[in-house]
C-alpha cells in the first residue's frame, strides 16, 4: 500500500508547554488509523496540524510523495483533506443540503443551484446509509445520529483523500454510534484514508486497522489492531 | 403529532411572514370597520407613500438582524443623510442628483463606521450603533443649528411626492429594493452566508467565510439603504429636517421581528419584513384616522415590539 500522507517529526508548543514533540506517522488510502491517548496527550494538536488548522513549529508533511505546507484549512482542503471538528460545526437552522454546501454553494448564473445541491446531498447521505424523510427540515429537528451524518457527509463530500474525525461518537447513543461506525467502514471501502480520534476503545478495536497511541505529546505506540487486545492499548495510554 | 418532525405550524407561519400578513389583513379589517376613509383611494395612496421609509430601513435591518447583529442608528442616519443632502442642494446650488449622492455616501459612511467597530474592534453592536445614533443625530442638529433646511429645488420632490401611473415613486423604488434584496438574501450564496453567520458564526468561520468582511458590508449596506430612505423622507417633507427619522429604529426592529426574523439571527425572510413594515404603517395610519394621539402611538409601538418578540421566542424550536 502506498503512503498517502506522512508526517515527519512534528513538534508544536503553546507558550512554554509542549503539545506534541517529534511525532512521525503515516496513513495510507483505505486505512483507518485511530489516534488514542489521555486528555492532553496531544491528539487534537496532531490532527489539527494534519488538517491545516494548526501550523507546527517543526517537522514536515508529505502528501502523495510531495512536501506540502498547510497555512490554513483551505490549503489542506485543496488536497482533499477534510476534518470533522469535535463540536459539530453545523448550522442548526439550515437543512441538510444547506449545511453540506455551507460556504461552498453551487451557483448557476449567480444564483444558487438548489436542485443540484439537494441531489448531491441525498447521494452523499445515501452513501452513509442515511435517508431523511423530509430533506427540507432544519437539522435541529434531526436525531443525533442523523445530525452527525450531516456533519460527516460534509467531510465525506469534500474530503476525497483523507478524512479526519475528532471524537465522532462522543455525544451519541449506542444506536447512533453504531451508525457512525458503519459510515466509517463505508468511507474506508471507498479507498479514503481515515484518521479517527477516539476515547472509546471498543470503537477503535472495531473500526481501526492501526492504532497510534499518544502520551504527553509523544507517540508511544503505532501498532496493527489485529495483534492487540484492549488492555494492551490502555496499558500504552497510561504507562507508555 | 409524535411522528411529524420539524417546526410546528405556528412556528412555520410566523417564520415565513404569514403571521405578519394575517396581522395586516386583520388590522385592515378593523380600521375598515371603524373608519370610512381607511380604504379610500386617497388613503391607500397615502399608505403606499408612508410605508416606503420604514420598509426601506427594515431591509437593511433584516440583513443586520439575520446575521446576528442589531442597528440602532438607522433613524439618525435617515435624519443625517436627508439633512446633509438638503443642505448641499439648498445652500450650494448643487445639482439634486449630486446632493442625493452625498446623502447616500453619508449613510454608507455611518454604516461602515458601525461595521468597523462591530466587526474589527469587537465593540458589541448594541453599544456601537447606540453611540452612532447619538453621534449622527448630533451632527445633523449641530450642522443645521437645529433648524430645518428649506429652499429645495422642486426637482427633488420626485422621490417622495410624485406618482407613476398612479403609484407613488417612493413605493415603486421600495418594491425594487425589496426585489433586489430578496434575490440576494434568498437566492445567492452570499445571502446564504449572511443567514449562516447569524445561525452559527463559528461554523461560518470554520468553512472559511470572511465573517468580519461580511459584517462590515452588511452594516455598510444598512447605512446605504437608510441614507436612501433619508432622501425619500426629505423629499416627502419638502425640506431637510434634522430631527427626521427619530424613533425609526424601533419601528424597523418591530417590522423585522413581526415579519418572522428571529431577533438573535439565523432565520428570517425579507417578504415577511415587508408585511411587518406594512403592519406597522397601517397601525400608525389607522390610529391617526381614529384620532389616537401620537403619544399613545409611542406606547402602542413599544407594546407591539414586545409582543412580537414574545411571539418570536414562543415559536422557536
Amino acid at each position: 500500500m502506498s503512503v498517502l500522507l506522512s508526517a515527519e517529526k512534528l513538534s508544536k508548543s503553546y507558550g512554554g508547554v509542549r503539545a506534541i514533540e517529534d511525532v512521525t506517522l503515516q496513513i495510507s488510502p483505505g486505512e483507518v488509523g485511530a489516534v488514542v491517548g489521555d486528555n492532553g496527550a496531544g491528539k487534537s494538536t496532531l490532527t489539527k496540524i494534519l488538517a491545516g488548522a494548526v501550523r507546527p513549529d517543526a517537522g514536515s508533511l508529505r502528501f502523495e510523495e510531495r512536501t506540502v505546507t498547510f497555512h490554513n484549512p483551505k490549503d489542506a482542503q485543496r488536497f482533499g483533506i477534510e476534518m470533522l471538528q469535535q463540536d459539530l460545526a453545523i448550522v442548526e437552522d439550515f437543512n441538510a443540503a444547506q449545511n453540506l454546501f455551507f460556504g461552498r454553494e453551487l451557483s448557476r448564473f449567480g444564483f444558487m443551484h438548489r436542485k443540484k445541491m439537494s441531489h448531491v446531498t441525498q447521494e452523499v447521505l445515501g452513501q452513509l446509509g442515511v435517508m431523511l424523510s423530509d430533506k427540507s427540515i432544519p437539522v435541529r429537528f434531526l436525531s443525533g445520529g442523523q445530525r452527525q451524518a450531516v456533519a460527516i457527509g460534509r467531510v465525506l463530500a469534500w474530503g476525497n483523500k483523507l478524512i479526519i474525525l475528532d471524537e465522532p461518537t462522543a455525544s451519541l447513543g449506542v444506536q447512533e454510534s453504531r451508525q457512525v461506525l458503519e459510515m466509517i467502514k463505508r468511507m474506508r471501502s471507498d479507498g479514503r484514508a481515515i484518521i479517527v480520534v477516539s476515547h472509546n476503545m471498543e470503537h477503535v478495536m472495531e473500526t481501526a486497522d492501526r492504532v497510534i497511541v499518544m502520551r504527553r505529546g509523544r507517540k508511544v505506540g503505532d501498532l496493527a489492531i489485529a495483534d492487540l487486545q484492549i488492555t494492551d492499548i490502555v496499558h500504552l495510554i497510561v504507562a507508555g | 403529532m409524535p411522528n411529524k418532525l420539524g417546526p410546528s405550524l405556528p412556528s412555520r407561519l410566523y417564520a415565513s411572514g404569514g403571521a405578519a400578513l394575517l396581522g395586516v389583513l386583520g388590522a385592515s379589517c378593523c380600521f375598515w370597520i371603524f373608519s370610512s376613509v381607511f380604504l379610500s383611494p386617497a388613503n391607500l395612496l397615502n399608505l403606499a407613500r408612508q410605508v416606503a421609509v420604514v420598509a426601506l430601513v427594515s431591509v437593511g435591518m433584516t440583513f443586520v438582524i439575520i446575521s446576528g447583529g442589531i442597528d440602532l442608528s438607522v433613524g439618525s442616519v435617515v435624519g443625517l443623510s436627508g439633512t446633509l443632502a438638503a443642505a448641499a442642494i439648498a445652500h450650494t446650488q448643487m445639482h439634486p442628483f449630486v446632493g442625493a449622492m452625498i446623502g447616500l455616501a453619508v449613510g454608507t459612511c455611518v454604516g461602515i463606521i458601525n461595521g468597523v467597530f462591530v466587526a474589527f474592534l469587537r465593540v458589541p453592536a448594541i453599544v456601537t450603533t447606540l453611540a452612532l445614533l447619538s453621534i449622527a443625530r448630533g451632527v445633523a442638529l449641530q450642522s443645521t443649528n437645529g433648524q430645518p433646511i428649506a429652499g429645495l429645488t422642486s426637482s427633488f420632490s420626485f422621490l417622495g411626492r410624485s406618482d407613476v401611473l398612479g403609484v407613488p415613486v417612493a413605493f415603486i423604488l421600495t418594491a425594487l429594493v425589496y426585489l433586489f434584496g430578496i434575490l440576494i438574501l434568498h437566492f445567492t450564496a452570499v445571502g446564504r452566508h449572511v443567514i449562516g453567520i447569524g445561525g452559527n458564526e463559528e461554523a461560518a468561520r470554520l468553512v472559511g467565510l470572511k465573517v468580519r468582511i461580511y459584517r462590515l458590508c452588511i452594516y455598510g449596506a444598512a447605512g446605504l439603504i437608510s441614507g436612501f430612505a433619508g432622501l425619500i423622507l426629505m423629499s416627502r417633507l419638502g425640506s431637510g429636517q434634522p430631527t427626521a427619522g427619530g424613533g425609526l429604529e424601533l419601528s424597523a426592529i418591530a417590522a423585522v421581528v413581526l415579519g418572522g426574523t428571529r431577533i438573535t439571527g439565523g432565520q428570517g425572510t425579507l417578504i415577511g419584513t415587508f408585511f411587518g413594515a406594512l403592519l406597522i404603517t397601517i397601525l400608525g395610519n389607522g390610529l391617526d384616522l381614529l384620532n389616537v394621539g401620537s403619544f399613545f402611538q409611542l406606547i402602542f409601538i413599544g407594546v407591539v415590539l414586545l409582543v412580537a418578540v414574545v411571539i418570536s421566542r414562543a415559536t422557536e424550536g
